[in-house]
């Protein structure tokens, strides 16, 4: 029982490692953009293709796989922004609706090149279970773990201690007053591009060798993504890793219960609820301040 | 001036914003056909009481009463039903409709058939004077026009209270005396008003009665006359 | 506020298009087409729904498809269950009301992007608890066999099909040009146009936004038992997030708040690649494209187009100016 418990305990650290991955980015988008990016799933979705085609058809070993991955969505973004968003700065609708056009067409684009059909990542850490206590896990699972700290521990020290940091943080709480001071809106938004990319590569380079890869597979993503980001409160960074954590832990142990078609659901239903309760999230205060 | 009938109580109104006190323990009323002008510093709280007595916000601690009744915790488009009007310190018209609409939309707001809503917003808007502007859209007036197009939508409902957040800041002279024309008019006709402004001259021109507040707390309420003399007054503004 | 000639000029345009359609359709219709014209007309109704959401209330609903899936789903299973296809329209539009009317009141306080999440949620629930609810939906299989109007489709009942359809489209049109001039739809613009404004004036946002999302979904019940009637058999797919996002998208490529734009844009986004026989796989990246592209350059829609090529046309062709057509300011050449 114990052994069941913790290993649901470590499959939803995994999925929640993911999720914050990924979630990380839409909330950097809206907190410092505020736009809603509805495509970051199926950019995760392109990243897990780029990973496909390193590890299966150049060959690659896992870690340039890894790497490759992360540097060919840090470059896709902003060319995407270039393209897609750029000329909608400062619309509150337009790039929510472009990013579904986005979506479709990223998810096309792909499918055209590479089928329909799932294919697989190759790894090496696969099939390599780790034992902990009674529970073995495949090493490429536990390998998210320890990846994730290291990427939130850099985030912060990047967000904290750095000028490009700060100027990332002033304009998303003063954006009119951080422009009088000097800083350039474009780059800080170039940066969040980079970044966003750079997280979901990493989450689509490691997650993917456990999933099945599809042109469809980011949809779903993109809604857990913001169910996330919603229960964190929009822009809130650590809410966001905390609310990621919470619904990796919630997804693993529904599964558990033998549930697990119900585990979308429930979540969702708690996203409702939540909202209900608290309807601008849990930084309604922080919203407050910028007005 | 005031008969003794209460239009509007603040009742030892307090409110807190994460630790910091904004209002403390403030209590005034405003009677009926009177116009009191709520002044002070910066940061002295004038926001903060008229958001609890227009119902934008409901977290303070205190009463808030209007017309004898208990409207602490009454959502604002009720206080509106009630008979409370407002203003906005950003004028807040409707900027898809044209002046006269607006004005319209407020009378079918306040429940009156729609023949009976166009003459009501006809009489207001010529009762303000924008009768040559109303076919117009909202946005494309000037600013002192705005003002008094939205006290003619205000005053549509034929409220007893008028809340005026800062009516007459970005005005020109001529503008200025326009809308204190109109504010004296319709308070000639039995309308109370509470104001906020900045514009202290015209707060004084025209009030019957002023209030001021400091750093959260009420330092004065009494006749324009005796403003200038009181000590705690001229210790706020000059410091 | 001249709402009879606002109501005419708002629904007469849009009416006409669509009896000009549907009549295109009864005269030359083939069976393939007349498939086309029918789905054409759900779409149309789908649009139709959220874009007096958006326009009037300007809120994004994101749970079209779901609202529309809760509508098919209910009058098929009433439907197998004995209930005469004819009361479908009905119980499509009721169902649609209460479950709008249910996500109204969940959200009543939830605005903008928040709202949109919310409703993309509920939308995704909806979807879900299709595949799940294995007892009553089939789940994934979905229902098959369900009545239908007039039969499989064919020579002899497209013509049925295409009336039922089209004059459906023509009756919400015209329901929701009149809701859209009536006080309800004043109110929705003035909160719209600004939330505390419309306070001041007495309005209370959470009834009339609760109102707007049960009218939006009742015509998407009904598009949901109309859609029934003609495929019999519904699989959980149909009504997915992704419909939802297209029904926005279409809407807004028509133009907000415009109701011949809705049409216009569900016959050419939605209709012509059908038409035309392009593939589902086409169809989606040429929808995808095209939003992007419109969106860069008129994301006002099409209705924006209409505006600048009307107003293009009256400068190059009449010499007016770009403005108000005006006697004073025409010169002769």
């Amino acid at each position: 029982m114990l052994a069941f418990l913790s290993s649901l305990f470590i499959n939803g650290l995994v999925t929640g490692s993911m999720f914050m991955l990924v979630a990380l980015g839409v909330t950097l988008f809206y907190g410092v953009l505020r736009i809603i990016n509805l495509a970051h799933g199926d950019v995760f979705m392109v990243g897990a293709y780029m990973a496909f085609y390193a590890g299966t058809y150049l060959h690659l070993p896992y870690w340039a796989v890894v790497i490759v991955t992360m540097m060919g969505c840090a470059v896709l973004y902003p060319i995407l922004d270039l393209l897609v968003f750029r000329r909608l700065r400062g619309s509150e609708l337009g790039p929510l609706i472009t990013s579904v056009g986005l979506s479709m067409a990223l998810e096309s684009l792909v499918q055209g090149i590479f089928t329909a059909n799932a294919q697989a990542v190759p790894s090496p850490y696969l099939n390599n279970l780790v034992n902990i206590g009674t529970v073995s896990v495949p090493l490429q699972s536990l390998l998210m773990i320890p990846l994730t700290l290291v990427v939130v521990a850099a985030l912060y020290v990047f967000l904290r201690r750095t000028r490009t940091g700060l100027m990332v943080r002033a304009v998303a709480m003063e954006p009119r007053v951080s422009q009088l001071m000097g800083v350039r809106p474009e780059y800080v938004y170039g940066v969040v591009f980079v970044l966003a990319g750079l997280l979901v590569g990493l989450a689509a380079a490691t997650m993917a060798p456990e999933l099945y890869v599809t042109p469809t597979m980011g949809v779903e993503l993109t809604v857990d993504a913001y169910i996330v980001v919603v229960i964190g409160g929009f822009g809130n960074v650590e809410g966001a890793i905390v609310a990621a954590f919470i619904l990796g832990l919630i997804n693993s142990f529904v599964s558990g219960l033998g549930l697990a078609d119900w585990a979308t659901t429930i979540a969702l239903a708690l996203l409702v609820g939540f909202m209900m309760v608290r309807p601008s999230g849990l930084v309604a205060e922080r919203l407050g301040v910028r007005q | 001036m005031s008969t003794g009938a209460v239009a509007l109580g603040a009742e030892r109104v307090s409110r807190e914003f994460g630790g910091v006190q904004a209002l403390k323990d403030v209590s005034f009323a405003v009677g009926e056909a009177e116009i009191v002008g709520l002044i002070g510093p910066n940061g002295a709280g004038k926001t903060t009481v008229l958001n609890a007595i227009t119902g934008v916000d409901t977290a303070f601690s205190g009463r808030i009463t209007f017309r004898g009744q208990d409207v602490s915790r009454v959502p604002a488009p009720v206080r509106a039903r009630l008979g409370m009007a407002r203003t906005f310190q950003r004028a807040s018209l409707f900027p898809s409709m044209s002046c006269f609409e607006n004005v319209a939309v407020a009378a079918l707001a306040a429940g009156l058939s729609q023949t009976e809503a166009r003459r009501r917003a006809e009489e207001a808007v010529e009762r303000v004077g924008a009768g040559a502007v109303a076919q117009r859209l909202a946005a494309e007036v000037p600013l002192g026009t705005q003002r008094l197009v939205e006290i003619a939508r205000a005053i549509v409902r034929r409220p007893t209270l008028m809340v005026l957040d800062e009516p007459l800041s970005g005005l020109e002279e001529a503008e200025v005396e326009r809308v204190c024309r109109v504010i004296q008019e319709l308070n000639a006709a039995g309308l109370a008003f509470l104001w906020v402004e900045h514009n202290t001259r015209a707060v004084l021109a025209i009030s019957h009665r002023v209030i001021v507040l400091d750093l959260g707390r009420k330092i004065f309420d009494g006749g324009v006359d005796q403003v200038g003399e009181a000590k705690e007054v001229l210790d706020a503004y000059l410091g | 506020m001249n709402g009879s000639r606002r109501f005419l000029a708002s629904f007469l345009p849009a009416a006409a298009l669509c009896a000009v359609v549907a009549l295109a359709a009864l005269l030359f219709a083939d069976a393939y087409l007349a498939q086309v014209a029918f789905l054409t007309g759900i779409t149309v109704i789908l649009v139709l729904g959220e874009s007096f959401a958006v326009g009037n209330m300007g809120q994004l609903l994101m749970c079209q498809a779901g609202f529309y899936g809760i509508g098919a789903y209910v009058s098929a299973l009433l439907e197998m269950h004995g209930m005469p296809p004819y009361l479908a329209p009905a119980v499509g539009i009721t169902c649609g009301a209460v479950s709008g009317l249910v996500v109204g009141l969940a959200a009543t306080r939830i605005r903008g992007h928040y709202l949109a999440i919310v409703t993309l949620a509920i939308g995704v629930i909806v979807e879900e608890l299709l595949n799940n609810l294995q007892g009553i939906t089939n789940g994934p299989i979905g229902l098959v066999g369900v009545p239908t109007f007039f039969g499989p489709l064919n020579a002899g009942n497209q013509a049925d099909y295409i009336v039922v359809v089209w004059g459906a489209v023509i009756v919400v049109l015209g329901c929701l040009a009149l809701l859209r001039e009536s006080r309800f739809g004043w109110f929705l613009r003035a909160i719209r146009d600004s939330e505390a404004a419309a306070e001041s004036i007495g309005l209370r946002i959470g009834t009339y936004q609760v109102a707007t999302v049960t009218v939006a979904a009742a015509v998407a019940g009904l598009a949901g038992a109309l859609y029934t009637n003609y495929a019999g058999l519904l699989v959980p797919d149909l009504f997915s997030y992704g419909l939802s996002a297209q029904i926005l998208a279409t809407a807004v490529l028509g133009g907000i708040n415009s109701f011949g734009g809705a049409v216009v844009s569900s016959l050419v986004f939605n209709g012509v690649p059908q038409m035309a026989q392009v593939t589902a796989f086409y169809q989606y990246l040429i929808f995808g494209v095209v939003l992007i592209v419109m969106m860069q350059f008129a994301p006002r829609g099409l209705s924006q187009i209409g505006v600048y090529a009307v107003s293009l046309a009256r400068r190059r062709l009449l010499g007016w100016g770009a403005g108000q057509p005006n006697a004073a300011t025409v010169r002769r050449p």
